[in-house]
C-alpha cells in the first residue's frame, strides 16, 4: 500500500483530464494498492506517503514550497514523505545553474535535497550523481503504450509517402519542409507546420545552421499548412493515437523537439532527451519512421529494445553529431526513398520491423524505476 | 542496400569465432557467406539460406582471403584479442601480422571490416588500452577508424572512440536463441536458493561462506569450485591475496575460519557426492559421463581437467531443484574512477531469466537498474532492491547477504515466489523479443568506403 496526496495545491486536477497525467495511475496499474489522503491526514497518520509536484521548470520550486507548514518539512526530512518533483513529460536540462537554484530554494525552506526525488524524460540522468534522487521516466512511452491498440487497417489507395506534423515552430522543423517544397517533394508528404513569417518567428534562429534566405521567405508565405486539424495543446489530444495517419500515409517522418549536437558520452556538457510521443505514436501505429532528433536517438531505441530499418535504408544519419550534415542526410534520405519505384513493396518489408516495434512497446514497462524510487523512504 | 556479408573464417575452433557468427545467423535480413563451416547449426542455418528464393549468389568457399578480395566484394574478418596480456580487446597482433598488404589495402579502402570481437566478455579500455590500439595498428599502417571492436561492455553504446565501437550483448543473445518456454515446474524438494561458482572470486567466496557461517546452507544448491585458469594452487592464491595490503580482502578480516572454510573447498551441486572422493575427483568410470555432465551443468566444470567448459548451457534441473538463483556476476566493484566501466551482465544473470526464476544479482551497482531500462522488470516490489544502488563493495554485499537471509526466513516463502511469477514471465517474453544485435548487425554491414 502507497499512501499519495490526494490533491497537490499548486495543480489544478480540474484541468488534467486524463488521470493518467497524475503519479498514483501508475502504481494501481501496476497492481500496487494505493491509498488517497489529505495532506493533514497523511502528516497525523505517521505513515509514508508521497506529495507530487508539477513545476513548469522542476528546478523552480520557490513557489510551491515557500508555504510548506514545518510538519510537512519534518516528514521530508525524515523519510516519511518523498517529494517529487515530475518533470517526465519533459526532461529539461539541469545545468549547474539549475542545480544551484533547486538546492538553494529547498536549503532555505531547510528541505533535505538528499531526500527530494525529481523525475526526468532526460536518459543523461538515468545513471547519474545528482545531489538529489534524480530518476529517468520515460512516461511518453508508459502512455503510448497504454493507448496503443492492435492496428491493421490497410493504407488508402490515395495514401501519401510521407508524414510530417509540425506544430511548435522549431528551425530544423521548418528548414526540413523547407527542403522538401524546394525539392518539389511536398505532394508526396500530407504534412503541417505554423504561421512563419520571418526568423523572428523562431524562439532561435541560429544562421549557423541555415542562413535565411530568399527562398525561405518565399516558403514561408505559404505557411500555415494544417493537416489534422488537432490542437494538440487542448487536453490530451497530443497523446492521441490516430489512425487515419496510418491509413493515408506510409513512413512518418518525425521531427522531434530538439536538434542539436548534444551528445549521451558528455552527459553533463549536453543532454540528451529521450523520444517524446512524437516517436511513439509511428510506433503505435505500426509505420515506418525517420527521425529529425539529437544524435544517436536511434541506436538509443535499438539498445532498450526497438528495432530500426536500417536494413531497409541507410540510418547513418543518426550518428552524425553536425546538425547540418546530420539534417541534409535525413532529406537526402527522403529524396532517395520518394524516387524509389519499388515504394510500396519497401514499406511493406518493414512489417516484420513494425510488428516487432509494437509488441515490444506493449510489452515493457518503462514506469518501474520510477515505481522503485517513489516507493523507497529513506529513513534516518 | 547490403546484399551480402564474406565471412572469412580464420580461426573457427575459438569459440568468440562461433559466437560471431550466431549473430549475423539468426538475423533474417543479412545473408551470411561462411567460406567453412564447423559447426551444426550454422550448416543448418545456411541450408535453409540456400533454400531461400530471395537468397543468391551465396558465397560458399573462399580459397584465401585475397581471392575474397579480388573479387572486389564487401566482406568482415572478425577476430579476437589473445593473450598475453588477458583482458586487453586491443592485442590483434598476432591476426595482423600476418596481413598482406592487400588485406591491409582492403581494410583502409572500406572493402573489408576488421572486427575486433569483445563481445563476451567487454574488457574495459583505459586511455593507456586506446593509446596501445592506435600504435599497434599505425605501425602496420592500418587506419583506426576503420575498426570495428564489438564489446559487452554497456559503458561504450555512446562513445567518443577514435575507432568503432559497438556494444553487442552477446550473452543475453545467446541465451536469446537457446531458451525454450517449455519449462518443468519445481520439484517438492526444491531448495530456496541456487548458487555456482565455478571461478574463484573474493565476492563469490564471501557469499559461500556468509551462506555456511549463517547456517543457510541446507536451503541452498551451491557450489565453489575455486578453479584456477593456470593451475596455481587455490589456497596458496588465496594466502597471498590475505597478505597483500595494498589490496585487502573487501568482506572484512581474512581470518582463520575463512581459512579453514577455505579448505573444505571445492564444494560441488551438480556432481552427486558418490561420484566424486574426498579429494574431489571424479568416480566416473566413463570419461563421456564426466563431459556430458560438465556440458548440461550450470559451471561447465570437468573434475579431471578443473577446467570450466561449457558455460553456456543452462539445464532445466537448475529450476526444478531452486526457487531463487543467486548470480554471482564475475565483476563486483564500485565502478568508481578514472576509467571505471559497466560491463553487461554476463551469461550468469540471463540464465535465471531463461529459466524464468527470480534472480539476486552481486554485481556492479545499477545492474537492476540498467536490466529495467532495456526492458526487464526486477523484484523491487516482492523484496528490497536498493543493494543495486550501493557503490561500497563492502556495504552493497552485506546488504545482499542481510537480504538472502531474510527471505530465507520468511515463513510466506512459496507465496512470495508465486507473487514473482509474473514477473519472470515477463522477462522471458523480453529475453524472446529483444534483438540485442541490432546494432552489431547495422555497424557490420556498413562499410566506410574512402573519400
Amino acid at each position: 500500500m502507497v499512501n499519495f496526496i490526494k490533491i497537490s495545491p499548486i495543480v489544478d486536477l480540474k484541468k488534467i483530464k486524463d488521470k493518467r497525467f497524475i503519479l498514483y495511475y501508475w502504481f494501481a496499474k501496476n497492481s500496487i494498492d494505493v491509498n488517497l489522503m489529505t495532506l493533514d491526514q497523511a502528516i497525523d497518520s505517521g505513515e509514508n506517503f508521497i506529495y507530487t509536484l508539477y513545476p513548469k521548470e522542476p528546478w523552480n520550486v520557490s513557489e510551491h514550497i515557500k508555504k510548506f507548514s514545518n510538519e510537512l518539512v519534518d516528514c521530508i526530512n525524515s523519510g516519511r514523505c518523498n517529494l517529487v518533483i515530475n518533470d517526465a513529460m519533459e526532461g529539461r536540462k539541469w545545468c549547474k545553474n539549475n542545480i544551484k537554484i533547486f538546492i538553494d530554494s529547498l536549503k532555505k525552506k531547510a528541505i533535505d535535497a538528499s531526500k527530494v526525488i525529481v523525475l526526468s524524460q532526460s536518459w543523461s540522468y538515468i545513471y547519474n550523481d545528482m545531489p538529489f534522487r534524480m530518476v529517468h521516466w520515460l512516461w511518453h512511452e508508459s502512455i503510448m503504450s497504454e493507448n496503443a491498440k492492435p492496428i491493421d487497417v490497410p493504407r488508402h489507395n490515395f495514401a501519401k509517402k510521407f508524414i510530417c506534423l509540425n506544430r511548435y515552430n522549431k528551425q530544423d522543423r521548418f528548414y526540413f519542409i523547407y527542403q522538401m517544397y524546394k525539392n518539389n517533394l511536398l505532394d508526396e508528404f500530407n504534412f503541417s507546420h505554423h504561421k512563419v513569417t520571418s526568423k523572428d518567428d523562431f524562439d532561435m534562429w541560429d544562421d549557423c545552421n541555415w542562413l535565411w534566405t530568399d527562398d525561405m521567405t518565399e516558403f514561408a508565405e505559404t505557411t500555415p499548412h494544417i493537416y489534422d486539424d488537432v490542437d494538440c495543446w487542448k487536453g490530451d489530444e497530443f497523446i492521441k493515437i490516430d489512425p487515419k495517419h496510418r491509413q493515408d500515409n506510409y513512413i512518418y517522418v518525425v521531427t522531434e523537439s530538439v536538434f542539436n549536437v548534444q551528445k549521451p558520452y558528455d552527459p553533463f556538457d549536453g543532454m540528451t532527451r529521450d523520444t517524446s510521443e512524437k516517436t511513439w505514436k509511428p510506433i503505435a501505429l505500426k509505420m515506418p519512421f525517420i527521425m529529425s532528433h539529437q544524435p544517436f536517438a536511434l541506436k538509443r531505441l535499438r539498445d532498450i529494445g526497438y528495432k530500426t530499418f536500417h536494413t531497409i535504408w541507410d540510418e547513418s544519419y543518426d550518428e552524425i553529431i553536425d546538425c547540418n550534415k546530420r539534417m541534409a542526410a535525413i532529406v537526402d534520405l527522403v529524396k532517395s526513398l520518394s524516387s524509389r519505384e519499388d515504394f510500396v513493396d519497401m514499406v511493406e518489408s518493414c512489417d516484420n520491423i513494425v510488428e516487432h516495434n509494437f509488441k515490444m512497446l506493449k510489452l515493457r514497462s518503462p514506469e518501474q524505476d520510477m515505481i522503485k524510487e517513489c516507493s523507497t523512504f529513506l529513513k534516518g | 542496400m547490403l546484399t551480402y556479408v564474406y565471412s572469412i573464417k580464420h580461426h573457427s575452433r575459438h569459440y568468440q569465432r562461433r559466437l560471431w557468427e550466431h549473430g549475423f545467423g539468426t538475423y533474417e535480413k543479412v545473408i551470411t557467406g561462411v567460406a567453412e563451416l564447423d559447426d551444426l547449426v550454422t550448416r543448418v542455418h545456411l541450408d535453409e539460406i540456400i533454400k531461400s528464393e530471395n537468397q543468391i549468389n551465396l558465397w560458399t568457399k573462399a580459397e584465401s582471403v585475397e581471392e575474397v578480395i579480388r573479387t572486389g566484394k564487401n566482406f568482415i574478418y572478425p577476430t579476437y584479442s589473445k593473450a598475453p596480456p588477458w583482458g586487453a580487446a586491443r592485442n590483434i597482433e598476432w591476426v595482423i601480422e600476418t596481413f598482406s598488404h592487400e588485406m591491409i589495402e582492403a581494410i583502409n579502402s572500406g572493402q573489408c571490416n576488421l572486427i575486433v570481437d569483445d563481445s563476451f566478455e567487454g574488457v574495459r579500455w583505459s586511455n593507456e588500452d586506446v593509446y596501445e590500439f592506435k600504435l599497434l595498428l599505425s605501425q602496420y599502417n592500418i587506419d583506426i577508424t576503420k575498426i570495428i571492436v564489438l564489446t559487452a561492455s554497456w559503458s561504450y553504446i555512446y562513445n567518443g572512440f577514435p575507432f568503432r565501437m559497438i556494444y553487442y550483448p552477446y550473452a543475453e543473445h545467446h541465451r536469446h536463441i537457446n531458451s525454450e518456454d517449455i519449462l518443468p515446474p519445481r520439484k517438492p524438494d526444491a531448495k530456496k536458493f541456487l548458487c555456482l561458482n565455478a571461478h574463484h572470486r573474493q565476492n563469490r567466496f564471501e557469499l559461500v561462506y556468509q551462506v555456511f557461517k549463517r547456517g543457510m546452507e541446507n536451503n541452498f544448491n551451491i557450489s565453489y569450485l575455486a578453479s584456477m585458469d593456470d593451475g596455481e594452487d587455490v589456497i596458496e592464491f588465496w594466502r597471498g591475496l590475505a597478505d597483500n595490503t595494498d589490496d585487502p580482502y573487501p568482506f572484512g578480516e581474512w581470518d582463520e575460519d575463512r581459512q579453514r572454510f577455505l579448505k573444505l573447498t571445492p564444494i560441488f551441486y551438480d556432481y552427486t557426492k558418490d561420484e566424486i572422493d574426498h579429494e574431489g575427483n571424479t568416480n566416473l568410470k566413463d570419461d563421456s559421463v564426466e563431459n556430458n555432465r560438465a556440458a548440461l551443468s550450470g559451471t561447465g566444470y570437468h573434475l579431471k581437467s578443473k577446467k570450466v567448459g561449457n558455460v553456456m548451457s543452462n539445464p532445466v534441473f537448475h529450476r526444478e531443484n531452486s526457487w531463487i538463483y543467486v548470480i554471482t556476476e564475475t565483476m563486483f566493484d564500485d565502478c568508481i574512477g578514472k576509467d571505471n566501466s559497466h560491463r553487461d551482465v554476463s551469461e550468469k544473470t540471463w540464465k535465471p531469466i531463461g529459466l524464468k526464476m527470480p534472480f539476486i544479482l552481486l554485481h556492479q551497482p545499477f545492474a537492476l537498474r540498467r536490466l529495467r531500462d532495456i526492458g526487464y522488470r526486477t523484484f523491487h516490489t516482492i523484496w528490497d532492491e536498493n543493494y543495486d544502488e550501493i557503490t561500497n563493495v563492502a556495504d552493497r554485499f552485506n546488504a545482499i547477504m542481510d537480504l538472502i537471509e531474510s527471505i530465507n526466513n520468511r515463513e510466506d516463502f512459496l507465496d512470495i515466489m508465486h507473487k514473482c511469477e509474473e514477473i519472470v514471465e515477463h522477462n522471458f517474453q523480453m529475453l524472446k523479443l529483444r534483438r540485442p544485435e541490432m546494432s552489431m548487425i547495422k555497424e557490420c554491414s556498413t562499410f566506410l568506403k574512402d573519400g
